[in-house]
């Protein structure tokens, strides 16, 4: 948005500046290595004209040509095509680049990294899974389809024998079953059971993106999908994936619905009707134009639910919906599944932890164990971890702050906030998406005070993450903290984890742990500095209901070092198994609530 | 197919050729009549974007996949990220790094058209448009497509030292094409940048050696010992201290 917001004759000005430049540095050549004499120059000044001339002509024609203007005809062209939509991504996904930039020069700080190069692996790693995440979305969407697959009146979605592995890792085992058409179904199981990879199945990526080998069949309505390509069925399978913000390709919801349209081969007057009918539909009106960094986690999902439905599909997939969202975004997010399911006689399936607020739309359950799959929901077999109390908190205040005041960008979000935390003291804060809680985290850690007493682990914790292996990021946190070869940060780790040292985990690079793991490496990394205090933003986020029994207990063994911990979290049904004293965001003040027993 | 590739690889080999005769004309001209040489410059300035066009649609259908183009839209904008979210140098350094990593990575076609696209796209950003955004294109675009052309290509299961060993070969690259990109843009330009009665100055009436020998000094005040090499250390550095974990993160989408 840069050249935006410095007008449309900025490239006018800049190609005067280069301009007059040049003629300087001419007059500055021919005093150096020519001879002195005014009237010299005044010719050096003179013969450098005509160039100079040129340079300003070129910013006058570009001011007046608008380039972003430009591309979209240039993506309707039959030679450049490619090319014209790589440009289009480029301009259109680098406001939220830069924001990732940002959150990783952040993240390089609290892990105390010095040196300015060291977010560059990072970031490629993050640019890397974008882009193969708006890859699989312009995929699903039918970039450059070739024609439409015929299919029968009843989207049936019908596995037979299916099977599909990866490379040697068997994912999805001998799955025979019917999905109802026109119905909700809900796919249950823990995380790593393969719930993903049935709903790309029948979107065709396993088959066709992830390269995945399938034995068995998979009709849709009577469409070979191990022979189809997602771009050829777009108009009748719409997916919203895990990650929503992951897939985006522009700065803003309505370029998002836009350029998904582009994608799909409207035009651009019929892309620009369709999602303004979407945005009504969809109520985004009020975040329509705003930058899609910044929408709340509930909000960029329903824009990628109307972006999933801009083709009218009869068959939307979800994965996770509900995951990051809290409470009331979860019941406006139900209730909306079940209108749309009901007036577009969508077949709708999804896989999902959160079951309680589904059970409502009286969907069809099935449960997924070790990649088969099974009628009826899945309960977790695995022994809860049981709850225990809460160690002695000590007397000892070590941090404290008072009337901190918390904004993000031009919003004030908290004003006036007290808080102070003894030796071995668990808090909680709460409230909904985008009330302040992790704002008020980033201040809380940035606050004069902290240095060297508080570390954060930051709600995107991945981006700590720098090198490529488990093990070697520990060894890394010991030299980074000062402490090279203690191994401290390795104890720390499976001390969390509970569990034995593990040569094949310590192998595995950090991005392809699963959630939970993650989550206890980004504190195990933030532990090494040995604090006073740990921030934890989100530290149930993406867990399923094992997992987040487990974490409860990691939390606890945290405090019981001495640490206090203090937490941000939507979950209300993990702050309350926890049991320690919360704090809510209400209104702008951070106030304290009575332990829901 | 294969025969078409050939022929596709050499139009795109010989549109190159000749975009490398028009950075260098202020060598070529002097061999000409008086008359025309003026027509020179034109001819260049017009020549170097059709070329620019003429290579990107024979490239066109090289890059045609949903996951290349993702991969080399948002590879080119993280350079332009990089570059508004940090200030200071390292900005444009950064987006030598990732061109060459890029077409080491993704092959030679792949590393041109994303040198290309990364000064659209910065030109479109800070609208620098000028007489020299088509040389520029041209040489960024020729620095990625270099990387993918180096010899000692590993594969998926290198060991250690062939990795190090690649990486070693990145780094004297990136030091060669940081001042191959300082000399290359200065070549075409140095008439105009220089103007007429120095030292320094481009002789239409001069023999080859002697214009040269002035282009060297002019190559050498103006950028070789200031930008060229502040970009040559700072290439080097970060693909020594990055290089080998930020291949592997590239090499881990397959396309």
């Amino acid at each position: 948005m840069i050249s935006h917001s410095r007008g449309r004759w900025a490239p006018f000005w800049v190609s005067l500046t280069f301009a007059a430049v040049f003629i300087l540095l001419r007059i500055a050549y021919r005093l150096v290595f020519g001879s002195f004499s005014w009237a010299a120059l005044s010719q050096a000044a003179l013969l450098a004209l005509p160039f100079a001339a040129v340079i300003v002509v070129c910013g006058f024609l570009s001011a007046l040509v608008d380039v972003r203007k430009l591309l979209p005809a240039m993506s309707a062209l039959r030679y450049g095509r490619s090319i014209g939509t790589a440009l289009a991504i480029a301009l259109s996904s680098y406001p939220t680049l830069i924001h990732q930039v940002r959150q990783l020069n952040t993240a390089r700080i609290l892990r105390g990294m010095h040196s300015r190069s060291a977010f560059l692996v990072p970031l490629l790693e993050h640019t890397i899974e974008r882009a193969v995440a708006l890859a699989a979305a312009m995929d699903v969407r039918g970039f450059g389809a070739t024609r439409t697959a015929e299919c029968e009146d009843h989207a049936n979605i019908s596995f037979q024998n299916f099977s599909l592995s990866y490379g040697t890792t068997p994912v999805l085992s001998n799955i025979t079953f019917d999905f109802p058409a026109g119905q909700l179904t809900v796919l249950t199981g823990h995380t790593g059971s393969g719930k993903t990879a049935v709903l790309e199945s029948i979107a065709g990526l396993s088959q066709h993106f992830h390269n995945g080998k399938v034995t068995g069949s998979l009709t849709i309505g009577g469409v070979d999908r191990n022979a189809t390509a997602p771009r050829h069925t777009a108009g009748l399978i719409g997916y919203v994936p895990q990650d929503v913000r992951m897939g985006f390709a522009a700065a803003t919801a309505r370029e998002e619905l836009e350029f998904g349209l582009r994608v799909s081969g409207y035009t651009k007057a019929e892309s620009s009707t369709r999602a303004q009918v979407l945005i009504s539909q969809f109520s985004l009106d009020h975040i329509a134009g705003q930058p899609i960094e910044l929408l709340s986690a509930g909000e960029a999902t329903r824009v990628a639910i109307a972006a999933a439905l801009a083709l009218r599909p009869r068959i939307l997939l979800l994965d996770e919906p509900l995951a990051d969202l809290d409470r009331q975004s979860r019941v406006e997010l139900v209730s909306l599944l079940g209108t749309l399911q009901r007036s577009e006689h969508l077949t709708i399936v999804m896989a999902e932890h959160h079951t309680a607020e589904l059970e409502g739309l009286s969907p069809h359950w099935l449960s997924l164990s070790s990649g088969e799959l099974n009628e009826g929901l899945w309960s977790s077999s695995s022994q809860v971890v049981p709850a225990r109390s809460l160690p002695l908190v000590g007397t000892d205040e070590i941090f404290s702050v008072e009337n901190l005041s918390v904004s993000r960008g031009e919003r004030q979000l908290i004003t006036d906030a007290t808080l102070s935390l003894h030796v071995g003291q668990m808090c909680a804060v709460t409230g909904p998406n985008g009330v302040g809680k992790s704002s008020l985290l980033s201040a809380l850690a940035s606050a004069p005070q902290s240095h060297a007493v508080v570390r954060l682990v930051p709600e995107n914790l991945s981006s700590l993450f720098i090198c490529e292996t488990l093990d070697e990021e520990l060894t890394r946190a010991d030299q980074l903290a000062g402490h090279a070869h203690s191994g401290l940060s390795a104890l720390t780790f499976w001390s969390i984890l509970a569990s034995e040292e593990n040569p094949e985990l310590l192998r595995t690079h950090p991005r392809d742990l699963s959630a939970g793991t993650q989550v206890a490496l980004a504190i195990a990394l933030q532990l090494s500095w040995k604090p006073q205090v740990v921030l934890i933003d989100e530290p149930t986020r993406g867990l399923d209901s094992v997992a987040r029994t487990a974490m409860a207990e990691v939390l606890r063994c945290v405090v019981e070092t001495g640490t206090a911990v203090l937490f941000a979290s939507h979950d209300e049904q993990f702050v309350s198994d926890v049991g320690c004293p919360v704090f809510a965001i209400r209104e702008g003040e951070l106030v304290s609530e009575e332990v829901s027993a | 197919m294969i025969a078409q590739l050939n022929l596709k690889n050499s139009f795109v080999f010989l549109a190159t050729a000749l975009a490398a005769c028009a950075f260098a004309w202020p060598l070529f001209a002097t061999a000409l009549p008086q008359q025309a040489q003026a027509a020179v410059p034109v001819v260049v300035f017009a020549l170097v974007p059709a070329l620019l066009v003429v290579i990107s649609l024979l490239l066109d259908g090289a890059v045609s996949s949903s996951k290349t183009l993702a991969l080399l839209g948002l590879l080119a904008a993280v350079g332009a990220a990089v570059r508004i979210a940090s200030t200071g140098v390292g900005g444009f350094e950064a987006v030598f790094i990732i061109l060459i990593l890029g077409g080491r990575a993704y092959g030679a076609r792949f590393g041109f058209l994303l040198g290309m696209l990364t000064i659209a796209l910065s030109s479109i950003l800070w609208g620098g448009f000028g007489p020299w955004t088509a040389f520029q294109m041209f040489a960024a675009g020729w620095v990625g497509a270099g990387a993918g052309l180096l010899p000692g290509k590993i594969t998926g299961t290198a060991d250690k030292a062939a990795r190090r060993k690649e990486i070693l070969w990145l780094i004297g690259y990136g030091v060669f094409a940081s001042y191959l990109f300082g000399a290359l843009m200065n070549l075409w330009f140095w008439p105009f940048g220089a103007g007429p009665e120095t030292s320094i100055s481009y002789l239409p009436a001069g023999s080859l050696p002697e214009n040269l020998g002035r282009f060297g000094i002019y190559t050498l005040v103006t950028s070789t010992l200031t930008w060229d090499t502040v970009r040559a250390v700072t290439t080097g550095i970060g693909l020594a201290l990055s290089g080998v974990p930020a291949l592997k993160a590239l090499r881990r989408a397959k396309l």
